[in-house]
């Protein structure tokens, strides 16, 4: 589904990413483990298409889509959502307004909009939040809305980087749980990024730790929580 | 001393000399009315006409420069364009210096009879004139507007759509409440500035009053036609109480910004378009007027008469500048703060200030003070710098309060617990934090101070006179060699040093 092929990067002449090769399989829960600095979050912006490798290969779905300084295929045309760490929730716009966005751009007509955003609401456990306004929700909620937002297009791929970080230990725990049962009921393939072991153990198929910009395949029995 | 007893000193040294000269004026036009007067004053053809001349002038100005202004915006703060710097460097200088020269300019290229004076005499080259000298105030906000919004939610989007539609969908809608400011900023300033307006022969309502003050002595005709716009003014102020000061989005602090690619046949495209621009509402005007210069010697002719009021100019506006930062950092404070219950006042009566045109502040610093006990201020420069404050105290007190609300919480918190006093807190935490703001506060007061003309002339004591003044005084009579002279003066005294300064401050 995904393949990095020798991907490097570096910014302003330090080594962000180190020749790194990893292959997702479609549908698989995969979590990059790593400390703050080691590279997780450059190699989800990557796949998103928000930046171009300095070197190697980006392919989603066997299509070729960045090379080395090139972004061949833009993020809006590679079928990947993100859930971001400050959830970049529009402030501008309404829940459903947040949750539509996506669905306007592929010109999906308006009373299509409303039903998709209506299920996908009642989906994430937000029935009748279309009008609410996205600063006047608490934190769990606007987590919700943001993965509404995220899962809408139906995408092959979604992106989540450390989306739990700023949220208590119990709905922390709680919303994991959430998105395992929610990737399983909707098949997509996640790359999930996150700097705690306990929430990778929880969320993941496979974890991948990320150290100064190199990968290293950890099997789930070796990882120490404490 | 206590914070708040500290606060409310500023506050009432700000009454003083911002709000007292209004309520004074307000009561003075209100004191013995006669409302026959006030009948047979707004029934004059001339005065309804010259109000609907100034709102539909203001509104065209404040029209094309907000939308121009976004977009030239747009292309400065969120592309690679390679010519950004010089562009913007270029278009800025008809805001630094008096908005008449810009006026003068094109009356030396048009001529005062020639077959096209009928276009530049009249609306279309007052609109014309005003939109080149104000276009900067909207480039300048969206690009510090586009600067600030968090980029991650422009990745966001970027995953559904291309990048204009990114750009029409969520970043413009993010800005949006510095778009209406820019608006508002744009018609305030245009409704009151007549200097143009009369350069150029078209009646715009500020000349009503300012012609029946200064020209005739009908103080209660000049005082009753000033009500108006006092009425303008707070209509203004309340659309930026309603749609901007609460819409505004908490946007992130400058960092990282998404900036699009643009091809190189777009950027030589853009270059020959906005140096076409450039060239006419920048170059061509001014090219024209020192051209208008014979040689060197008229040049330092004009220099020697000038060199007292452009003394003047200097220090009054140094003077004004030195007390706008120092007086804008306190009532940023207080208002950022929340130091007295009637900060939301404060912060209104401030930005009224700002909004009401110069002639009527003007004309209340004249009732106040014109008194002989206090002849110490109306007979000084005081007078002037008093209404430099009262006038542009909103500009520096938002530049310092955007600051202060930036310094984290948990940082005047930790020097609380550390034993720090209120007065520690502002000295030790939160001045030295604002340190590059209140140089940028300087700058920008003392460019607004020297350029102003409007106070100046209806206040100013005799040998008192600015350089802005001493220009228009000379345009009556004076050879046309020796006014290009005067405003060429003008010009590179202004235009000189803050090019200096800004490239120092880029290296």
């Amino acid at each position: 589904m995904i393949r990095l092929k020798k991907l490097s990067f570096s910014y302003e002449n330090k080594n962000i990413l180190d020749a790194i090769d990893l292959d997702v399989k479609a549908g698989e829960r995969l979590v990059l483990l790593g400390g703050s600095g080691s590279g997780k979050t450059t190699i989800l912006r990557l796949i998103a298409g928000f930046m171009a490798p300095g070197s190697g290969e980006i392919e989603i779905d066997a299509k070729l889509v960045s090379k080395e300084g090139r972004v061949i295929v833009p993020p809006y045309q590679r079928n990947v959502t993100m859930v971001f760490q400050d959830l970049a929730l529009w402030p501008h716009m309404s829940v459903g307004e947040n949750i539509a966005f996506g669905l306007k751009m592929h010109k999906i007509p308006a009373k299509e909009r409303e039903e998709k955003v209506r299920s996908f609401l009642v989906l994430v456990g937000l029935p009748g939040y279309e009008n609410k306004s996205v600063e006047a929700l608490s934190g769990g909620e606007q987590q919700r809305v943001a993965l509404a937002r995220a899962l809408v297009l139906s995408p092959k791929v979604v992106l989540m980087d450390e989306p739990l970080s700023s949220l208590d230990e119990a709905l922390n725990q709680r919303l994991r749980k959430e998105i395992v049962a929610l990737q399983e009921k909707l098949g997509f393939t996640l790359v999930y990024v996150t700097h705690n072991k306990e929430e990778a153990q929880e969320i993941a198929e496979r974890i991948v730790e990320v150290n100064n910009g190199r990968i290293v395949e950890r099997s789930m029995d070796t990882l120490s929580i404490h | 001393m206590q914070r708040r007893t500290f606060a409310s000193g500023v506050f009432l040294l700000f009454l003083l000399i911002g709000l007292l000269p209004i309520i004074v004026m307000v009561w003075n036009a209100f004191t013995g009315l006669d409302m026959a007067t006030v009948k047979t004053l707004f029934s004059e053809k001339e005065v309804s006409e010259s109000f609907f001349n100034s709102i539909l002038l203001s509104t065209v100005v404040a029209l094309s420069t907000t939308f121009f202004g976004a977009l030239l915006g747009v292309l400065f703060a969120k592309t690679d364009f390679t010519a950004s710097r010089f562009f913007l460097s270029l278009l800025i200088v008809p805001l630094l210096i008096p908005p008449y020269i810009i006026a003068l300019g094109w009356i030396d290229i048009v001529g005062v009879n020639s077959a096209v004076s009928s276009l530049l005499f009249g609306f279309g080259g007052t609109a014309w004139t005003l939109f080149s000298v104000y276009l900067p105030i909207p480039i300048v906000l969206s690009m510090v507007f586009l600067k600030q919004v968090a980029p991650n939610l422009e990745d966001a989007a970027s995953l559904y759509t291309n990048n204009i539609a990114v750009l029409r969908s969520v970043t413009l809608p993010l800005i949006m409440p510095a778009l209406v400011l820019s608006f508002l900023l744009v018609f305030i300033l245009t409704f009151g500035e007549y200097s143009v307006a009369n350069v150029l022969r078209y009646r715009v309502f500020p000349l009503e009053s300012f012609v029946r003050f200064s020209a005739f002595y009908d103080f209660k005709a000049a005082l009753i036609l000033a009500l108006p716009m006092l009425l303008v003014a707070l209509a203004v102020l309340t659309v930026e109480r309603v749609f901007v000061a609460k819409k505004l989005f908490k946007l992130k602090e400058p960092g990282r910004i998404n900036v699009m690619r643009l091809q190189k046949k777009h950027q030589i495209f853009l270059v020959l378009l906005l140096g076409l621009v450039t060239l006419l509402i920048v170059i061509l005007p001014l090219l024209s007027l020192f051209l208008r210069i014979p040689d060197l010697a008229t040049l330092a002719a004009a220099f020697s008469k000038a060199w007292i009021p452009l003394l003047h100019s200097f220090l009054y506006s140094f003077s004004g500048a030195a007390l706008l930062t120092v007086f804008g950092f306190l009532t940023a404070y207080i208002i950022a703060y929340r130091v007295i219950p009637y900060w939301r006042f404060f912060d209104a009566s401030i930005v009224f200030l700002l909004t009401l045109p110069a002639t009527v502040l003007a004309i209340g610093l004249i009732l106040l003070w014109n008194r002989p006990m206090l002849d110490m201020v109306y007979a000084s420069a005081l007078v002037l710098i008093f209404g430099y404050v009262a006038k542009y105290l909103a500009v520096a007190t938002k530049m310092s309060q955007h600051r202060l609300l930036q310094v984290p919480a948990s940082m005047t918190e930790a020097a609380e617990m550390s034993g720090a006093n209120w007065f520690d807190v502002l000295r030790y935490i939160l001045l030295p934090q604002s340190k590059k703001t209140l140089i940028a506060v300087f700058a920008v007061s003392f460019i607004f101070t020297f350029r102003e003309s409007t106070i100046t002339m209806l206040v100013y004591p005799p040998g008192y006179e600015t350089l802005p003044v001493y220009i228009v005084t000379q345009m009556a009579n004076g050879k046309p060699e020796m006014i290009a002279s005067l405003c060429a003066v003008m010009v590179l005294s202004i235009v000189v040093p803050f090019f200096i300064l800004s490239r120092r401050r880029t290296v």
